[in-house]
């Protein structure tokens, strides 16, 4: 077991200021947030790594237990301690199994991010978190030029060399991880217009959000949900104005830039003249509905009335494509494709927006499909955000550990909705060597709504 | 403060559990030194995560060897500090949850104990069998941790405890021997014992595999709730209820003070000024159901109900569960400390019982809530106060144990956690004020 002195730098380099009032140090975090927690226990099954390592201190449970002790110093932050909290995928699922309505995430945020300040956290910042999120991940254009050499690689077959030979595990840092995480090259394909009409009578207008990694690396998915979109009546606009929505900036602990970029969204979605906000990657969706309840002192900047309402109304009114296309009830698809589907609940999806039947009811209407049930479905498959660079062991484990589920189906695809599940999902399935397909529900709806075939 | 065990100790519990399967880091003995319940606390010596009964014997073995007192640990949900260990070695169950067979024809399944009861009912989910017992914490509890605490729950007053719904079992005693008893043993020699066993909170041993009896619910469930403007009327109506040809699963109460608390909550629009609520689940084939329902709103009706409430669309019974499942959380927002007891009655006395709790802590002006299982007799008083407030605490405390004689003075039984700050050594295992067997618990 790592014990790292509490005492050493951060990445950051802020002042550590020792001896100062805890108090104050900790005054960012809500204590009555503890005082909520019962530690009555029904969060803990629910917990993935608590699943996996079997130890309460990987659990909900034992990371607010730690916290709160940290906080009223009764033990200090430590290396294990630090551990223990850092081995949280933030998947919220003990959120939503909790019958006291603790706010676990908001917790844990304000907890890191006065142990950031403070200098306090003795956290292993990789040089991915620290660079290339703020400065990469966050820019469609450039991740595009930054891949390419990968996608060279791809072309002649280098990477499948690679991996099959396991001379990934040779590259520097994580670029080994970056490789095989990649998926394939998609056809190339145009920027998505301004406007995209609806499709016979106009039932709504929405504003589809494209996201960073979303629009550089699955950009055929946003014609896709365009296309479904219109075929359901509606009128898609693509702001030109939004920019990436600062989720991973803000799990990296970059929260300046997170900021910024929030500020930058609220204003392009700020005008009133569509009905939804649309989002087909749940990370974007479950970051952007979280806007209404973040305060931006916490980001280091400053609050007005005004700003909060105008995210509040972009919360309310952000929702997961399949929830909207749900809600106002969609036209039948015809193509019939003949697979064996399950569904995995993307965490940001199921937890953090609670939606869990409507992909279900969206898929059940293709004709063709089987819609088979996944075990332990909404246990986090270690994808979220970074995860899988920051606790890159933990993260191969959840992965293995939902392929078996997986494997158990007997299914030829699986279904998600978010990006990362599925570049986590497909790289666990091909570091095994195994043919499977992951795709987006909305992938599936296209290609039945324009009767092509599905290649699994 | 309890010391870690001895370097060479962790070592050798390491060679046998391996390198994940022992914690005696300061954070993870701070964190195991805490389960659901109140005001327990304490510092084992070092946890251990066995995977199977091979490795719990050999670990239970060493600590014999090396004079460490033991106790098992599930989910950690009780909520009588059975879990805990000052200074002692915490068994966890937590890496022991693999299903091992699942029989349909027979009607039973084989697991180990650590298996959490949600997750082994997901799993029976495509072969419509469950295991019935449902205490409220099924979603982490476990199988082990039922037995211990003979858990039942709102539907055991049709499918029974966990002790109705054991086949047989297999366990580590903390002697180190393996017994097998029920089922797997086809000797009843050792039947007798199983009685101490189940329900008796893991003082003889920890149980490593349980043979499970499966049942079948019938189709479908409906849902009645009613209002009363007292709390006898919905008693007596909660026992004629009982003894209807209904064919009733579960009979909860609610009084007062967790009604306003819930109205407060989440606005679920009660009628005003009601005293009591009392739901009631039933279930069977579609056209028993249509006449249950009926005959169940005339009782109630002439008993005195004030409304009487179904649900919107036949079946969904997710609203009116939802409000039994939160009537803790939602007392939890109107006091600090919301202390839970258990106290099993004879049905006939159950009024008189609740009624005189009431003003036990009404004399000493703390404010008091009733949640009861009318169905089986036990009643959940939770006091609310500050413990954090000298005066408070102690008049809680007073309040406790003029219960606790005014249970022996009529036969029922108090089960509860014990006084802060009188936690004994693990040797003599943390306990209760007084057990009883057929004691009911949201369980470890």
């Amino acid at each position: 077991m790592s014990t790292t002195s509490a005492d050493s730098q951060p990445g950051d380099g802020t002042a550590v200021t020792s001896g100062s009032n805890p108090a104050e140090l900790w005054s960012l975090v809500d204590k009555t947030a503890f005082r909520d927690c019962v530690h009555c226990g029904a969060c803990v099954a629910g917990c993935p790594t608590f699943l996996e390592t079997g130890s309460e201190s990987d659990g909900p449970r034992g990371r607010i237990q730690l916290m709160q002790a940290v906080v009223e110093e009764q033990i200090k932050l430590d290396g294990a301690v630090q551990k223990h909290l850092d081995l949280c995928t933030q998947c919220r699922a003990c959120e939503a199994s909790c019958p006291f309505d603790v706010k676990y995430g908001q917790l844990f945020w304000t907890f890191r991010a006065a142990a950031d300040k403070a200098g306090l956290a003795v956290r292993r910042t990789p040089p991915f978190e620290q660079r290339l999120v703020p400065r990469v991940f966050s820019r469609p254009d450039r991740l595009r030029r930054w891949i390419r050499p990968t996608r060279f690689a791809q072309r002649f077959r280098l990477d499948r060399i690679l991996l099959a030979s396991g001379l990934w595990r040779m590259m520097p840092g994580r670029w080994g991880r970056l490789l095989t995480l990649l998926p394939r090259r998609e056809k190339r394909s145009a920027r998505l217009p301004h406007v995209l009409p609806a499709k016979g009578k106009r039932r709504a207008r929405v504003a589809l959000f494209t996201g960073c990694m979303a629009d550089a690396l699955f950009r055929q998915l946003h014609w896709e949900t365009a296309r479904v979109l219109q075929e359901n009546g509606c009128e898609v606009c693509v702001l030109r104005s939004q920019v990436c929505c600062g989720a991973l900036h803000h799990q990296a602990g970059h929260l300046a830039e997170a900021r910024e970029l929030i500020e930058q969204n609220t204003r392009a979605f700020a005008a009133n003249d569509f009905d939804a906000i649309v989002t087909n990657f749940a990370t974007c969706g479950g970051f952007l509905r979280q806007y209404g309840s973040f305060d931006m002192s916490h980001f280091g900047g400053k609050d007005t009335p005004k700003d909060l309402e105008a995210r509040r109304r972009l919360s309310a009114r952000t929702g997961d494509v399949c929830e909207f296309l749900d809600s106002i009830g969609i036209v039948p698809p015809h193509g019939e494709i003949p697979v064996t589907a399950t569904y995995h609940d993307a965490c940001q999806l199921v937890h953090a927006q609670h939606v869990r039947e409507s992909p279900r009811r969206l898929l059940g209407k293709i004709p063709g499909l089987t819609l088979t049930e996944l075990p332990e479905s909404d246990v986090c498959c270690g994808a979220h955000g970074l995860y899988s660079f920051t606790q890159p062991e933990m993260a191969d484990r959840l992965g293995q550990r939902k392929l078996a589920n997986i494997e158990r189906t007997n299914a030829d695809i699986v279904v998600t909705s978010d990006l990362m599940c599925l570049l986590h999902i497909s790289r666990a399935a091909r570091l095994q060597k195994r043919p499977l397909r992951v795709v987006h529900p909305i992938h599936l709806l296209d290609l039945s709504y324009r009767e092509k075939p599905f290649r699994p | 403060m309890a010391t870690a065990v001895l370097p060479d100790v962790t070592e050798r519990l390491r060679s046998l559990v391996g390198i994940d399967g022992v914690l005696c880091d300061p954070s993870d003995r701070f964190v195991y030194g805490r389960d659901a319940s109140l005001f327990q606390r304490a510092e084992p010596r070092c946890v251990v995560s066995p995977k199977s009964t091979a490795e719990v014997q050999e670990a239970v073995k060493l600590c014999i060897a090396e004079k460490l007192p033991m106790v098992a640990r599930g989910a950690g949900t009780g909520r009588f500090g059975s879990a805990l260990s000052d200074g002692g070695v915490v068994f966890s169950t937590a890496r022991m949850r693999e299903i091992i067979e699942v029989n349909e024809a027979e009607c039973f399944a084989l697991v180990q104990s650590g298996m959490a009861l949600d997750q082994l009912n997901w799993h029976l989910k495509s072969s419509g069998l469950v295991f019935a017992p449902d205490p409220l914490s099924s979603a982490s509890c476990t199988v082990g941790g039922c037995i211990a605490a003979n858990a039942s729950g709102p539907r055991s007053l049709k499918y029974g405890d966990t002790r109705a719904n054991l086949l047989g079992l297999e366990m580590v005693t903390w002697d180190g021997r393996l017994v097998r008893l029920g089922k797997p043993a086809e000797d009843d020699a050792d039947a007798a014992l199983m009685p101490q066993i189940v329900g008796g909170e893991g003082r003889l041993g920890i149980v490593t595999r349980a043979w499970l009896k499966l049942v079948r619910p019938p189709a479908a469930r409906e849902m009645q709730v009613a209002f009363f403007g007292s709390l006898r009327e919905a008693v007596e109506t909660g026992r004629a209820v009982l003894q209807s040809p209904v064919s009733v699963c579960a009979v909860e109460l609610l009084d007062r003070t967790v009604i306003e608390s819930l109205e407060s909550m989440f606005h679920c629009r009660f009628p005003k000024l009601v005293q009591a609520m009392l739901l009631v689940e039933f279930e069977g084939t579609a056209e028993k159901l249509a006449e249950d329902s009926e005959l169940l709103r005339c009782l109630s009706k002439q008993l005195g109900a004030r409304e009487i409430r179904q649900p919107k669309q036949a079946g969904d019974n997710r609203t009116f569960w939802a409000w039994r499942l939160r009537a803790l959380p939602a007392l939890c927002r109107f006091a600090n400390t919301c202390w839970l007891l258990n106290v099993r009655v004879p049905v006939d006395c159950l009024l008189a019982v609740a009624t005189q709790i009431a003003a036990i802590a009404e004399a000493h002006s703390v404010p008091l809530a009733h949640i009861v299982h009318v169905g089986d007799g036990l009643l959940h008083p939770v006091l609310m106060f500050n413990a954090a407030v000298p005066d408070q605490m102690q008049r809680a405390r007073t309040i406790v144990d003029e219960i606790d004689s005014l249970c022996t003075a009529v036969g029922a039984s108090l089960r509860t956690e014990r006084w802060p700050g009188e936690v004994k050594p693990a040797a003599d295992r943390p306990g209760t004020i007084a057990v009883e067997s057929t004691s009911e618990g949201p369980s470890n």
